[in-house]
């Protein structure tokens, strides 16, 4: 049994006089006269609103991703829910259920039913897969573990939403064995049927071929043989047409067949690493989620330590690297590399002077010739 | 009567809650919403032993944390909030400084017992934003662990004081603890207690929870009266000293013996040497989850070997028809069976692990000859045989001390005079520490157990014709008494036979709370039977309880079983060893006198 104290809490709590409610709010007298048992709703939706706003990105992130993801998964998960129960098992029972009836216009039903959910399944793992993308991605740009909550959120949905979407495939995978199995008890197996057809189409064309070596050897009249020939050319073509429909269908189930393998092998995948995760323990996780919690802070603390060392690295190697320099500057000094500079300096220093005394000379041996 | 549907049923009341905020409801009615679950250090326990990840998940409840954990918690106000919490002081104050800065955007708050209305009111105080929108007590203040077995996990070191008299906050606790039982399987008992235990700890513990059934009597004990009172029965340890003794030998039990459960979890990690797989250090055992388990954990050792085994070759067929895979049919099937068939892989491998670890147990610790010897000394009237064995067990220096000295307390508890014979034959084996804990144990236990069943003296007392009765119906009730190693039966076999046959309890040794003995003899059968024993109960007692509710000759009768602590044999002499150590200042006063 249980006891239901929340009429007792709340005359507590309305005798208790409020002071931080924000009084810029003037239709919150209104709600608590309209709404008895909930007074101040709006109050707190607005704080709630304005928390949100102020809050991180994440949890817009958050209910983005209930709007844009789960959402379309749910609903795609009600509609198999819906194709499964209400049409595919009626269909399933009719076909099953002896009778004389031609049924090839149900079978046709169901295999686009198949499809149908196959598609819808394959959508759903699809952005399964899109919310634990999603996580990843949170997680590279918030790279501080405040919004822990959200990643450990996302992942259980992740896992909650694989395991509805498991189920409902194993659901119709086991009706669907079913149905395989009556068939095959039934003696109704598609597969040799369609060689066997295949086989007389071949047996024809080889009839029609001799048909038409014969009528070769016969040399009839040519009226009588373009007839033939029109009406083989004819017979060709209708039976080519007919082949390549066959070939068409044939060619459509196994591109099904290949849907749906690919289908089953991303189930497996997702089965192996689903199953391989969940450890069903509620303090377990608990436990598992705290120690994490612990772990990550200590990464974090060697993080940060390791990027304030970083600075003081960067400063330490500069005054080396400067240092070092110097150090080469100095000892390269006295070497003869710079005395050279200087001495090709104080010869160019010394030529300078040199020349122009030369022009000098020269002009002034130029001005007597000028003057001769 | 079943702790597991009540365990459901609360479960899915807090889960299930709908959200009490208009402006919520109305986007609600399409969207899956999150839910964040709230617990406190108790609940954690008792939830996670009655529930799964996988079904809260189901329950679109994706964030579970600890109500402690506040500082690590982010802020999502979007979220709806569901707090189950124990109501101490301690968490009532943490919940006040969490609804004083909320977290998320609406509170519905659960209790596990009887919340006091100052701490309603507290909680009412600081709830400024008005984020809580529904109280509710639930009662489930104690831990399942199977469908009739219950247990408080509190050592007796922490139970009692100094005077070996209660500490009064754990007395508060248990007796809240009964209460919630009580509610929570809705019945409103007689109160009986046995009498002939010491220091008055056992009244003391009947009164207070009596008293608390009629404090509440108009408000939560408001059910319809039955034709036949139910009856609680608070028992103390000392009344079958001998079962915690001996070693136990159904599957359950055994493996609380040698590697040990707590709260469903096995740690296999440090007792198993050779683990070859990560995922097995640590393996859950639960009755309600486990079908292999539910269906093995009364069966004893050589039953449990059949079972395991067939268990295996079920396993290795699935396995095979695993191996051929062609066609896409095929594939199909597998991917179908795939999930269950991993599922029963990981059971098989738990299993395995276990029972090879409890066989290599028993092989080394030569518990095989051992358990035989302590089953013939508990059962059969006095034979030198027995003690000759006894005498060479002691000599041998394969054989662990600690057994040494739990053969040696068994056979003193059959044959008080003796004990002189023994010690002195232990002299040189045995610390002497331990010799004089056999000296204080015996007559701890002879002393409480006055009118007791223990020896063969005490029988001498009854006449001719109910002793042959009893005798008889002995007989009558355990079929299994082929088996040389479950011979003994403990105490509460006795006291449940006689409430079958609708005998009123002994009123030497039983007494009802607030009335004269002799007045509470009806001729209605008892149907619903909580029987509570201060000082721990035994997996087997566990074992006994279970075979009476299951046969069909008591088919009205369901019994409920309950202990302050689950003991194995070690748990049980430590906690004696701790009572009755000598810097115990009562023990030393009563040994002096």
């Amino acid at each position: 049994m249980f006891r239901d104290r929340t009429n007792l809490y709340l005359s507590y709590r309305r005798t208790f006089p409020r002071f931080n409610i924000p009084t810029n709010l003037p239709d919150s007298t209104n709600t608590t006269a309209k709404e008895e048992g909930i007074p101040m709703l709006d109050v707190v939706d607005s704080l709630k609103q304005d928390s949100s706003i102020l809050s991180s990105p994440s949890n817009e992130q958050l209910t983005m991703i209930t709007e844009n993801i789960l959402k379309p998964i749910d609903e795609k998960l009600n509609t198999i829910d819906d194709l499964i129960d209400n049409r595919l098992l009626r269909l399933y029972k009719k076909v099953m259920l002896p009778g004389f009836q031609d049924r090839t216009s149900d079978i046709d039903q169901i295999e686009e039913l198949n499809f149908q959910i196959i598609k819808y399944l394959q959508i759903c793992s699809q952005s399964v897969q899109l919310l634990s993308q999603e996580n990843e991605s949170g997680s590279v740009h918030n790279n501080n573990n405040n919004n822990n909550g959200i990643t450990i959120i996302l992942v259980n949905l992740g896992k909650a939403y694989a395991r509805k979407i498991q189920i409902k495939s194993t659901k119709f995978r086991l009706l669907q064995n079913n149905y395989l199995k009556f068939l095959n008890n039934d003696d109704f197996k598609p597969l040799p049927t369609a060689s066997d057809k295949s086989s007389s189409h071949n047996e024809e064309s080889n009839t029609l071929l001799d048909i038409d070596d014969n009528d070769d050897d016969l040399l009839l009249l040519e009226q009588e043989e373009q007839q033939q020939r029109g009406q083989l050319l004819h017979h060709t073509s209708n039976f080519s047409t007919k082949y390549l429909q066959q070939r068409d269908e044939e060619i459509t189930q196994l591109a099904k067949g290949v849907l749906e393998v690919s289908s089953i092998f991303k189930e497996l995948q997702q089965l192996i690493i689903d199953q391989g995760t969940v450890i069903d323990r509620i303090d377990y996780n608990l436990e598992m989620t705290a120690s994490n919690l612990v772990h990550a802070q200590k990464e974090l603390n060697t993080a940060t330590v390791y990027q304030k060392k970083e600075g003081k690295c960067k400063v330490v190697f500069l005054l080396i690297l400067l240092v070092l320099c110097l150090f080469f500057f100095i000892m390269l000094r006295p070497g003869s590399s710079s005395k050279t500079v200087v001495e090709k300096h104080k010869e160019f220093i010394v030529e300078q002077p040199q020349q122009v005394q030369e022009q000098t000379q020269e002009q002034e041996q130029l001005s007597p010739q000028e003057l001769y | 009567m079943d702790l597991f549907q009540v365990a459901d049923y609360y479960v899915n009341k807090i889960v299930n809650t709908d959200s009490k905020k208009i402006s919520d409801h109305a986007i609600s009615n399409n969207q899956p919403h999150i839910k964040v679950l709230l617990l406190d250090e108790d609940t954690v326990e008792t939830i996670s032993m009655c529930t799964t990840q996988s079904t809260l998940l189901e329950n679109q409840i994706y964030l579970v944390d600890k109500l402690e954990n506040q500082t690590n918690r982010d802020f999502m106000r979007q979220l709806r909030c569901l707090c189950y919490v124990k109501p101490t002081e301690g968490t009532v104050d943490y919940l006040c400084e969490e609804l004083h800065n909320p977290k998320y955007g609406e509170y519905q708050l659960f209790f596990n017992n009887t919340v006091s209305k100052q701490q309603l009111e507290r909680l009412a105080s600081s709830d400024d934003l008005e984020v809580v929108t529904l109280v509710q007590e639930l009662f489930q203040d104690y831990l399942i662990v199977n469908a009739d077995l219950f247990s408080l996990d509190i050592s007796s070191e922490k139970m009692f004081t100094e005077n070996n008299v209660w500490n009064f906050n754990i007395l508060q606790d248990v007796t809240n603890s009964l209460i919630s039982l009580l509610l929570s399987l809705k019945i409103k008992p007689i109160v009986y207690y046995q009498n002939t235990s010491n220091n008055n700890r056992i009244l003391k513990l009947a009164q207070n929870v009596s008293s608390e059934i009629n404090k509440y009597d108009k408000k939560l004990f408001d059910f319809p009266t039955q034709d036949s009172a139910p009856i609680l029965l608070i028992l103390d340890r000392s009344i079958d000293p001998l079962t915690p003794l001996l070693q136990p030998w159904t599957y359950q039990s055994m493996i609380h013996e040698y590697i040990g459960i707590r709260r469903n979890v096995v740690n296999l990690a440090d007792k198993v040497a050779d683990l070859s797989d990560k995922e097995l250090s640590k393996v859950v055992l639960s009755s309600k989850q486990d079908l292999f388990f539910k269906e093995s954990m009364y069966l004893n050792f050589g039953d449990l070997g059949d079972k395991v085994k067939n268990y295996l070759t079920d396993y290795k067929e699935k396995t095979k028809s695993n191996k051929n895979i062609q066609t896409i049919n095929d594939i199909k099937e597998f991917i179908a069976k795939f999930p269950e068939f991993k599922k029963l892989s990981s059971n098989v491998a738990k299993h395995m692990t276990i029972v090879g670890e409890l066989d290599t147990q028993l092989k080394k610790n030569q518990i095989w000859s051992i358990s035989e010897l302590e089953q013939n000394v508990s059962v059969h009237s006095d034979e030198n045989e027995d003690y000759q064995t006894i005498l060479g067990l002691f000599k041998d220096p394969q054989i662990a001390n600690f057994y040494k000295l739990k053969l040696a307390l068994i056979y003193c508890l059959r044959f008080e005079d003796k004990i002189q014979d023994v010690t002195n034959s232990l002299s040189g084996i045995l610390p002497p520490d331990d010799i004089n804990f056999i000296y204080r144990f015996i007559k701890y236990f002879k002393k409480n157990n006055s009118g007791g069943t223990l020896g063969g003296e005490s029988n001498k007392n009854d006449d001719l014709l109910s002793g042959l009765a009893k005798k008889f119906n002995h007989t009558l009730h355990t079929k299994q008494a082929d088996n040389v190693y479950m011979q003994h039966d403990p105490e509460l076999l006795n006291i449940l036979v006689e409430l079958s046959q609708n005998k009123p309890l002994d009123p030497s040794k039983f007494s009802k709370v607030g009335g004269n003995p002799s007045s509470s003899s009806t001729n209605i059968l008892p149907q619903d039977i909580v029987i509570f024993i201060v000082g721990g109960v035994t997996l087997e007692e566990a074992r006994i309880i279970h075979e009476f509710n299951n046969s069909a000759k008591n088919a009205n009768m369901r019994v409920i079983l309950g202990g302050t602590i689950i003991h194995n044999t070690k748990s049980f002499i430590k906690e004696c060893k701790h009572m009755l150590s000598p810097n115990n200042p009562s023990t030393q006063l009563t040994d002096l006198l």
